[in-house]
């Protein structure tokens, strides 16, 4: 049986003028539209840095985005009935839209990429988009602030979502827009925080800027970091991107108190923004009561433990800067961050890291961050439920007629839930495997493959073997950075959006023809 | 288990007896059963070193004294008719543990081996047809061990057969027997142990013994045609001499080995058919059709990726490692690890991807990984129509709901184990690479993998290659199931201990 939400076109109070129905289009243009206000502050930032004159092409690509945004918002509109099926192109076109326009400010600087190089600057606004964090450019102190910015700017919208920040402020959608954020926000479900799903959205979207406030200002406070470092740093940290203004990222700073701003923010932006509202609400608890939250942490702890001692142990460096750079890259790999911290005299590179310490990294790269929240990989909850399905066939291969549900905490999770999850780990297996195949046939090598490709789909940032944290993506051949992008977008929409919604899209395109 | 359940019904009502009392006697069965099987491959091994002239007498006794001992155990066991799951695996695994036994005794007895550990580490490796060998001098050894140490593989080939067989009505190992005629049998549909046993025996020999006749006929002597045959059709891997096929450098018997080692990763089921005359089971088994795609798809691509060599010989190097990786059959290609990456990793993946079901062959399997693509289909439907009622199919057969859980438990224990597996070996020494391939080589019971030299191991890379051996062999379940009642035992038994000593205080 098909779902049908009905949007109510009654209650709104603005008559809407005639327009074709294509919600798609609509909501691609609002996110386009979203866009120009941070390519304008780009703008303006670099007019005023005074140090290049890098205006003029950001300022170009926030006139063509916002007449594209503007055309299509005001010439379609979203359709009186909205399907589960509809949802999905929309996610994948907004994407794609917001990715290839994001390309502009690169491109149109002829001395940033230029035209010649379309491949490598759609690959670093997908990586900001998807707030992955990989980098094709090259000597990144050398551009100018501005686009710099921008390059940060892609991160933090990304973060949280372009799909939700347009169903912020779209009150027509109904159920619909329901769909909409939940194909976008990572996890298995997402929360109601207000009656009307645009409600929820808006207070997911304040939460997000709060959050990136409150950072700026702990990483103002911090000696030697600027105001426009530390604005600069917190629009990626809230979005576990990991870009920076920097080539030496966060080792720029050489400064213990940066190091620890970031990962705390990290770690914030990796744990339920919900749990964040609730909590700014007086409800404290509320974290404890999320026990895939309380887990996430209880990972990084014990992560930090075990690559302290093999640092100190194996590669015989003190106890404290074991403990230092053990706790950074766990937690800009737990969080999908991919920051660094390489310094003089440091153990930031960890692509450099004892074998052990490097498979311990890949495993916390795999398992990503806490559900609802802005970091990559496969998601605590889902390691939890995938643990507790392997123990129950244990005990099912052992009593073959009995029925164990799978609890986590004691409640029983629905066997829909638990479907969703087994089938969202194949299709994560899979696309590691035919995505490492491609990137290695293209003349990786393999550790740089399996890590590059993990990376991608966890929406990381650097990778280990030869694209470590100092080095870039560049190591990897052109047509198998695409290949990447591709991951970064199917892994940022977990698989089945991208999947669903290019296989909606397809059939459409067939039914036409 | 229907197996135990036939020929032992005649030797008594088994309602009164306890489980525990059940899995101990149907473990006494098989390891009675797998001793007498041994005794009988080292009186064997004895029998042909004796004929070279070589010294095997010790063997010979060996064999003699456990076969006759076991057969006298197992002539008196009383089997249960319808063993609990857990007496299946306990049994299972007392069974392939006897047999390490076993054959670690003849290997200290020959002193084919210096050491206690060498010695288990060769049966562990041969009894779970895994080529990883800690014997560096192959060409010194007696005929007899060499003969035996082919035996283990085909012995432990076997013995996966009669486990998967055994374990059918669990649906742990999602294969499908002759009789069934619904997907995934249940104990309904399913024949008898004994039945399917015989059959696995004729299929089995009929392979081997061709196996074995190719090789004479493409060039080897007779102790080398049988000593290959038992491993290419066990897919074990195992050679008598160093340097796997390329030994010999000769394209006929390349090709003999292609050609049954692929036959090797061919289901027992679809083979008994074949031999039973039913030539359109092949083509309507869509696992069939799956497996040949992928040694053709891996062949053509590992060809293309091989061939800026310029080397002519590419596409039969090609053919031979691929099936070799496919199969899990262990022949170690020369070369492999100068080739290019995306080849390597080609490989790798088809290690762990395995052949069909139903095979002595090890890896994911090709039909657990079409089950589970289906699977991610069928949820990816659901997330459009979430009311609708989506079968997965294999071909034009159902798969129940019950062993696709299995299915996915089984899934999330391959990649823990792949995980773990790479860990503990990168703390050994070995490099990322290495490491990789070898914990997944070894899971899948193929023992070699590209950048991975397994000459000298150490200690704890020999515990690690051990376990996931282990476990690839077993399926997982066996072994997991029987190690989790265990630490329930213990843990009774301490709890029993403890509150007998507080009863005693008081």
């Amino acid at each position: 049986m098909r779902r049908v939400f009905r949007a109510v076109p009654e209650l709104s109070l603005v008559p809407r003028p005639p327009h074709r129905e294509n919600l798609s289009l609509h909501v691609v243009g609002l996110a386009l539209l979203f866009l120009v206000p941070g390519m304008l502050i780009a703008t303006l930032v670099e007019w005023g840095s005074l140090t290049s004159d890098g205006e003029r092409p950001l300022l170009v690509a926030a006139l063509i985005t916002g007449t594209v945004g503007m055309i299509l918002f005001a010439g379609f509109g979203p359709p009186d009935d909205v399907r589960p099926s509809d949802v999905f192109p929309v996610v994948v076109w907004t994407w794609l839209s917001c990715s290839v326009l994001g390309a502009l400010p690169y491109v149109l600087d002829a001395d940033v990429l230029g035209w010649s190089q379309w491949d490598s600057a759609l690959f670093e606004s997908i990586s900001g988009f998807t707030a992955s964090g990989s980098t094709v450019l090259t000597d990144i102190d050398s551009h100018g602030r501005g686009l710099l910015l921008w390059r940060q700017l892609t991160q933090w919208y990304g973060g949280m979502g372009m799909v939700v920040l347009a169903v912020s402020v779209l009150p027509l959608l109904g159920v619909g827009g329901q769909e909409l954020m939940r194909a976008e926000t990572p996890g298995p479900e997402s929360d109601r925080l207000a009656p009307r799903i645009s409600g929820t959205a808006k207070r997911l979207w304040l939460v997000y800027a709060g959050l990136t406030a409150a950072i700026a200002v702990a990483l103002f406070a911090v000696p030697g970091v600027s105001l426009y470092d530390a604005v600069a740093h917190a629009l990626s940290a809230a979005g576990t991107g990991g870009f920076s203004p920097y080539g030496g990222s966060i080792g720029h700073f050489e400064s213990l108190g940066a190091e620890l701003v970031m990962a705390t923010g990290m770690i914030a932006g990796a744990m339920s923004f919900s749990l964040h509202y609730r909590a700014l609400r007086g409800d404290w608890r509320a974290y404890g009561r999320a026990r895939d939250q309380m887990l996430f942490l209880k990972i990084l702890a014990s992560a930090t433990m075990v690559i302290t001692l093999l640092l100190w142990v194996r590669q015989g460096a003190s106890f404290g800067l074991s403990l230092r750079d053990a706790f950074f890259n766990v937690v800009t790999l737990a969080t999908s961050g991919g920051f660094h911290n390489i310094r003089p005299g440091g153990l930031g590179d960890f692509a450099a890291w004892t074998p052990p310490a490097q498979v311990v990294l890949g495993v916390l790269m795999l398992i990503g961050g806490g559900a609802g929240s802005t970091s990559g990989g496969m998601k605590v909850f889902r390691a939890q439920i995938s643990a507790a399905h392997a123990l129950r066939t244990v005990r099912l291969a052992r009593r073959p007629r009995s029925v164990v549900p799978v609890k986590l905490g004691g409640a029983v999770i629905p066997e829909p839930t638990v479907g969703r999850v087994l089938g969202f780990g194949t299709l994560y297996i899979m696309s590691f495997g035919v995505g490492t195949l491609i990137v290695a046939s293209l003349g990786a090598d393999p550790v740089t493959a399996v890590s590059g490709v993990i990376s991608a789909l966890s929406n990381m940032g650097p990778a280990l073997g030869e694209a470590g944290p100092s080095s870039d993506f560049t190591v990897f051949a052109r047509p198998a950075r695409l290949v990447l992008a591709g991951l970064m977008i199917v892994g940022r929409l977990e698989i089945t959006a991208v999947l669903l919604g290019a296989a909606v899209i397809v059939r459409h395109l067939l039914r036409r023809h | 288990m229907r197996a135990a359940a036939d020929p032992p019904a005649r030797r008594g009502s088994t309602a009164k007896r306890t489980p525990s009392r059940a899995s101990t006697d149907l473990a006494l069965w098989a390891s009675g059963w797998a001793t007498v099987a041994c005794g009988g491959g080292l009186v064997l091994s004895g029998l042909v070193g004796l004929a070279e002239r070589a010294p095997a007498a010790a063997l010979v006794g060996l064999g003699v004294g456990c076969g006759a001992a076991a057969g006298f155990c197992v002539r008196r066991a009383r089997v249960p008719s319808r063993p609990p799951p857990m007496a299946i695996f306990t049994a299972a695994c007392s069974a392939w543990f006897m047999m390490i036994a076993l054959s670690t005794v003849a290997y200290l007895l020959t002193g084919a081996t210096g050491s206690l550990p060498d010695a288990i580490f060769e049966s562990v490796a041969g009894f779970a047809t895994t080529n990883i060998s800690v014997l560096s001098e192959l060409e010194s050894l007696p005929v007899a061990v060499l003969f035996w140490r082919a035996l283990t593989q085909w012995l432990g080939g076997f013995a996966a057969l009669a486990l998967l067989a055994a374990a059918l009505p669990l649906h742990v190992s999602a294969l499908v027997l002759p009789g069934d005629n619904a997907g995934l049998p249940d104990r309904a549909s399913a024949p008898p142990f004994g039945t399917q046993l015989r059959r696995i025996a004729i299929v089995y020999c009929i392979v081997g013994g061709l196996c074995a006749a190719a090789y004479a006929i493409a060039g080897m002597g007779s102790l080398d045609a049988f000593g290959y045959a038992f491993t290419t059709v066990s897919t074990g891997g195992f050679g008598n001499h160093p340097g796997g096929l390329g030994y010999f450098d000769s394209t006929a018997i390349e090709s003999v080995a292609t050609v049954f080692m692929a036959l090797a990763g061919v289901s027992v089921v679809t083979l008994w058919w074949a031999v039973r005359g039913r030539w359109g089971v092949l083509w309507r088994s869509f696992e069939l059709r799956a497996y040949l795609l992928v040694l053709a798809v891996g062949t053509a691509v590992v060809t293309a990726l091989t061939w800026s060599d310029g080397d002519p010989g590419a596409l039969r190097r090609a053919a031979v490692t691929v099936t070799a990786a496919s199969s899990s059959t262990g022949f170690e290609p020369a070369g492999w690890s100068g080739w290019s990456w995306g080849a390597q990793t080609l490989l790798v993946a088809l290690i762990a991807t395995g052949g069909m079901a139903g095979t002595a062959g090890g890896g994911f399997q090709m039909r657990r990984a079409i089950a589970a693509a289906r699977y991610a289909y069928r949820e990816l439907v659901t997330e459009i129509h979430p009311h609708t009622v989506h079968v997965v199919k294999i071909g034009r057969r159902s798969v129940g709901e019950r062993p696709l859980a299995l299915l996915n438990g089984f899934q999330i224990l391959f990649a823990v184990a792949v995980l773990a597996g790479i860990f503990g070996l990168s703390l050994a020494g070995m490099d990322l690479w290495a490491a990789a391939g070898a914990a997944i080589s070894a899971l899948a019971t193929m023992g070699p993998a590209p950048g991975a030299d397994l000459g000298a191991l150490g200690g704890v890379e020999r515990s690690v290659l051990a376990v996931l051996m282990a476990l690839g062999r077993l399926a997982f379940f066996p072994l997991v199931v029987v190690a989790g009642g265990a630490v329930t035992g213990m843990r009774r038994l301490l709890a029993a201990e403890r509150s007998n000593g507080r009863r005693a205080r008081s």
